[in-house]
């Protein structure tokens, strides 16, 4: 498969011929079907691009865009937030009645503020946010004169952006199911789109493997997940999350599989909790670690250990025993440096966690 | 000392005077940018008010009041000497452990304290006129240096790889022997001028061997003590298993020595003394000379079909080597019987331990009686030179070679010079072709006062910039190409006071980029003034506000209530502390450091003075303090493609132990820092500082223990300027561009290393 750069947009000549099609990825009927999530109407987007579009003469440009996300996401289930995020981007930026290319950037921050302000700890909603407005903003092709064929060509950009998001679960599907061989064992933690879809994509090529998971405590992700994967007519198994280590070694599993938060510019992951114990874990038993994440996932972010997330807590249940003294705490993620992961299944290709860490080079600095 | 009234490339009139160090130009870089590394004085506890040993102050002693001058190692002269005419373009450590005499141009030989000024005092009117004829020929000709006391030109050397040995009165004790090794060391196979004046060098040593009385009677049996000694030694080498230079430079000496008595079957010496009878013994050390010939033509040394090429031309001095160290080993023997009869035992290590070739000469010496004359002309000498009031070998014991006082796994590194302004003041060439500026920015690096990456980068910019202002290029040629030879003249002399950091060298590297791309057709005045506005840019934009920069990133990176780590002084780190107080992190710092520097001081001082929280420890107690640190932050002075960093000694052996105790290291380097070199260790590059700077106790001096280090043979004193981190101890490096894994480096070299700057390309 071609190699391709998350940077790809900040190159004019590409930008004036919009590349769909050379970047579009072979499809295959079945995993359309199963990628229900990722098909929007694809002439939605078709009908945007133009300066032609009529500019709303009211209220200012951000205006309902938190609403528009919150439906898109409302929609359909499996939307990726990323491209509800472009979605309400590419809106506010054909709404916009800025005059400038300033005034444009300034109403994209205005709109991207808000919707991080939906959730202030979601990574990946903020990286969406950050690497919409690099891609539509930093580029020399917006050197033109005309303002509104500048504005046109954002719109444009923006788009593509949104269809290569699209396709990026399809993409590391068939990336990754190569990794999976025959008769392997594969240990599955939480729930992710991106890692069913892996495995779905395995399973249609006639791969036979079976599948451990892990419990996911308090959120009942390996329930989930089970549901899922019983479909697919996958052997699986499912273990109480402290049984990893155990797991590992007892059952020889052959590989660790994860999804993503948030990946970082190190090329750490920032995933569901338990995460880091599975690849500390791995490491030890020398189990090859791979994440599956798409690249709007990419986020402009460094923590240096666990203290320097942002934050998250959600609230758990230890049941009527517990003596109300105790403090508990229940963190929702942890971040996994990039020495423990083998490797990332991405849709710009398979990548060493050194080599995010270059894309994001490229993208932001 | 005369003074260049007038400087081709310059508009300088009576260059000479403005040389001497003035206050300018360290005050321009440091009001240019507080807070760089350059010391100042401060109030602070009295224990902490020592400062960087002045080497400037030491190395303008005069040589004689060094009363350290051994018998020993003197009479090693001509060895080394002749060393040098058969192996010209081998820099070894004669030649970079020069040494300069302050006090005026000495009398070429004479007034070198040591054994052999008493043969040329006996010598016969003639030698001594010739020695007077030979002086002068070699200060006309156009070496810019007298035979001894004068330094040597390293530019004038090919190549100019080897570092140029200009003066150091500190390394007083290989005195004589370097100043004869350089004057034989301009001999170089294309140089007219320089090679008249070796071959003059090495006709005078062999006609003044020649009319030394009681010589030549004894020679023909001194000849196998030579030889002996010379398997002796290499047994002995051998045996120790070192493949050090000093080692190799020794085995080569005393292969020429037994190579020049084969190949002299009908030479003079042949005649004088009949057939050797040391053949058996010389053939087996022929034996082992060509396995070691091998061995040395795969370390590299030169070809051996040179040599074979020269020696024809060099048997001259060779015997003259030979006839020396016969003599030297007498004298030494005959030094060591008038100490047995006075009873005074010689330190039984000394003599032992000694790799020394005189003495494992004088021991097997020993084990023969001596011819009369021999004795008779040895106890002379000795008289005379005691008479004299120099240093009088009885008190000396045997020293070793230079090279034995360094390590040997740092030996290929260029070996710590004292600069001393006189000596290269006294160098008219030197004096000419460099501008006075960089003279004095060259003296700054010797003496310490300018040091740390951004503020030797920052000197050496405001310095180029003047360069280039007074800058005019001469009648006939063009101005790029004459401009980069000045550059590089420049960059020579700095190099040789002291080696160049690699921001310093991104920076020339980034110059001459800039002057290799002027257009022949441009005016000068416009050329120069876009040259400087390129070096103004890159100041600004690479140093300044990548620093800025750097520091915004770092500060976010800090939290409330932190515990922050640092190791020494880097300005950079200062900054960010800084910085991190003002916006109200309440941080505290905890400063590591180490001697011989103490550069933690400096920064303990001016955080103190803006009242952050500090605790000052040194490198020992590290284990104890980094359980209190939240991060560690740690300057650097490179970072290499393969993420290693390299940074003031020391730091490696922090960021080890931060990232034993799980804490996360921060790297702080702007990227014009970065480099394309791969480095996986300590030893391929790094920088020898004064060794003499581990001597001084700081708060009693008069305790120190190694006062007189320099006359134990076995001691050798390291002091590292730097030393490399593994990249796996890196947690991040913060740059201009953001944070970054150190496995990104080869992405910012990539990506930001064709565009010399932010705004773009060059305008040209």
């Amino acid at each position: 498969m071609e190699r391709r750069s998350i940077s790809q947009f900040l190159d004019a000549p590409e930008v004036r011929q919009p590349p769909v099609h050379h970047h579009r990825p072979p499809r295959h009927d079945a995993s359309r079907q199963m990628n229900a999530a990722a098909n929007f109407p694809d002439n939605e987007f078709m009908a945007v691009g133009g300066a032609s579009y009529p500019i709303p003469e009211t209220g200012s440009a951000s205006e309902g865009i938190v609403r528009e996300f919150t439906d898109a996401l409302a929609k359909d289930t499996d939307i990726a937030v990323a491209v509800a995020v472009i979605k309400a981007l590419v809106s506010v930026v054909r709404r916009s009645t800025a005059t400038t290319m300033m005034g444009l950037e300034k109403d994209l921050k205005v709109a991207a503020a808000q919707l991080e302000r939906c959730n202030e700890t979601a990574i990946s909603l903020k990286a969406a946010c950050e690497l919409f407005l690099r891609y539509t903003t930093r580029t020399s092709a917006l050197e033109t004169e005309d303002f509104q064929d500048a504005k046109s060509r954002i719109i444009e950009r923006g788009n593509f952006f949104a269809e290569t998001s699209i396709r990026a679960r399809q993409t590391i599907a068939e990336l990754g199911a190569r990794f999976i061989r025959p008769g392997a064992l594969v240990l599955v933690h939480g729930y992710s789109r991106v890692v069913l879809a892996l495995l779905r994509k395995a399973v249609s090529e006639d791969k036979v493997f079976s599948v451990i998971l892990t419990e996911g405590r308090p959120d009942e992700t390996g329930r989930v997940m089970a549901r899922a994967l019983s479909e697919l007519k996958v052997p699986i198994k499912v273990i109480l999350d402290s049984a990893v280590a155990f797991a590992l070694e007892a059952f020889e599993v052959d590989m660790v599989l994860v999804g993503a938060e948030g990946v970082v510019e190190n090329g750490g992951v920032i995933n569901k909790l338990g995460t880091y114990n599975i690849a500390i874990a791995a490491k030890a038993h020398n189990i090859p670690f791979y994440v599956a994440s798409e690249s709007y996932k990419f986020a402009r972010l460094y923590p240096l250990n666990q203290n320097d997330l942002p934050l998250e807590r959600k609230p758990v249940d230890f049941g009527p025993l517990m003596p109300a003294t105790v403090k508990i705490e229940n963190p929702s993620r942890d971040y996994t440096p990039p020495k423990f992961i083998s490797l990332l299944f991405t849709d710009l290709g398979v990548l060493t966690p050194a080599a995010v860490s270059d894309e994001l080079i490229q993208l932001y600095v | 000392m005369q003074p260049a009234t007038k400087v081709v490339g310059f508009r300088v009139e009576g260059a000479a005077q403005s040389p001497s160090p003035g206050p300018s130009l360290l005050h321009e870089t440091t009001t240019a940018r507080p807070g760089t590394g350059s010391p100042n004085p401060v109030l602070i506890p009295p224990a902490f008010q020592t400062g960087p040993p002045n080497l400037l102050r030491r190395s303008a002693e005069p040589i004689g009041a060094n009363s350290q001058f051994p018998l020993q190692r003197t009479t090693t002269t001509p060895a080394v000497m002749a060393q040098y005419v058969a192996q010209p373009t081998s820099p070894s450590a004669a030649s970079r452990r020069s040494v300069s005499s302050p006090d005026g141009p000495l009398p070429a030989q004479q007034s070198s304290p040591r054994a052999r000024p008493s043969t040329t005092q006996s010598l016969p009117p003639l030698v001594a006129a010739e020695a007077q004829d030979l002086r002068q020929r070699l200060a006309t000709g156009g070496l810019g240096a007298e035979a001894s006391g004068k330094p040597a030109d390293a530019r004038q050397r090919p190549g100019g790889s080897s570092r140029g040995p200009s003066d150091s009165s500190a390394a007083s004790p290989s005195d004589s022997v370097s100043a004869a090794g350089q004057a034989a060391s301009q001999l170089q196979p294309d140089e007219g001028p320089a090679q008249a004046a070796g071959a003059q060098l090495s006709a005078f040593a062999s006609t003044a061997a020649q009319l030394l009385p009681g010589h030549s009677p004894t020679s023909g049996a001194a000849a196998d003590p030579t030889q002996h000694s010379g398997k002796a030694r290499q047994a002995s080498e051998e045996s120790r298993g070192v493949g050090g230079r000093s080692s190799g430079e020794r085995e080569r000496s005393s292969r020429r020595g037994e190579a020049a008595s084969r190949a002299d079957s009908s030479g003079e010496k042949e005649k004088r003394h009949g057939p050797p009878p040391a053949a058996p013994p010389g053939r087996l050390a022929a034996g082992k000379e060509s396995s070691t010939k091998e061995a040395r033509s795969r370390k590299g040394g030169p070809p051996a079909g040179k040599e074979e090429g020269e020696k024809k031309q060099t048997t001259r001095a060779e015997r003259r080597a030979q006839q020396e160290e016969q003599r030297a080993a007498k004298a030494a023997e005959k030094t060591a019987r008038d100490k047995a009869a006075r009873g005074e035992a010689e330190p039984a290590a000394a003599r032992s331990g000694a790799p020394s070739k005189q003495s494992s000469a004088a021991n097997l010496q020993a084990s023969q009686p001596p011819s009369r004359s021999t004795s008779f002309r040895a106890a002379a000498l000795t008289e005379d030179v005691r008479k004299r009031g120099i240093a009088t070998p009885k008190k000396e014991p045997p020293l070793p070679e230079p090279l034995s006082h360094t390590t040997e796994m740092f030996a290929h590194l260029p070996q710590f010079k004292a600069l001393s302004i006189e000596g290269v003041l006294r160098d008219s060439e030197t004096v000419s072709k460099v501008h006075p500026c960089i003279l004095r920015l060259g003296f700054k690096f010797a003496d310490g006062s300018l040091k740390g990456g951004n503020t030797r980068a920052i000197a050496l910019i405001s310095a180029l910039r003047q360069l280039i202002q007074d800058y005019t290029t001469p009648e006939g040629k063009v101005m790029s190409r004459d401009l980069t030879q000045q550059l590089n003249a420049a960059i020579t002399f700095l190099v040789d006071c002291r080696p160049i950091s690699v921001s310093m060298g991104n920076t020339i590297k980034f110059l001459k980029l800039q002057v290799g791309k002027l257009h022949p057709s441009r005016p000068e005045e416009e050329a120069k003034a876009d040259l400087i506005k390129q070096l103004d840019d890159y100041l600004e934009e690479k140093i300044k506000f990548a620093e800025h920069m750097l520091v915004t990133t770092a500060v976010a990176k800090v939290g409330y209530d932190e515990v922050l780590l640092t190791y020494a002084h880097s300005s950079t780190i200062y900054s960010i502390l800084l910085h991190a107080h003002q916006v109200g992190k309440r941080i505290r710092v905890i400063i590591v450091d180490s001697r011989p520097q103490n550069e933690g001081r400096q920064l303990l001082q001016k955080l103190l003075r803006h009242g952050i929280p500090c605790t000052y420890t040194h490198l020992n107690a590290l284990s104890y303090v980094m359980e209190e640190a939240t991060k560690v932050f740690l300057g650097a002075s490179a970072v290499h493609t393969n993420g290693t960093v390299l940074s003031r000694a020391g730091t490696a052996a922090v960021a080890m132990m931060a990232a034993t105790f799980n804490k996360p290291v921060l790297i702080c380097c702007e990227t014009y820092k970065f480099h394309e070199r791969v480095q996986l260790d300590s030893f391929t590059y790094n920088e020898l500082g004064d060794p003499d700077a581990l001597l001084t106790v700081p708060v009693r001096p008069s305790i120190s223990a190694l006062s007189n280090w320099h006359q134990q043979p076995c001691l050798g004193l390291l002091n590292l300027a730097y030393d490399v981190m593994p990249a796996d101890f890196i947690t991040l490096i913060i740059t201009e561009f953001g944070a970054i894994p150190s496995t990104s480096v080869p992405v910012i070299l990539r990506e930001y290393r064709q565009q010399p700057t932010l705004n773009g390309q060059v305008s040209s």
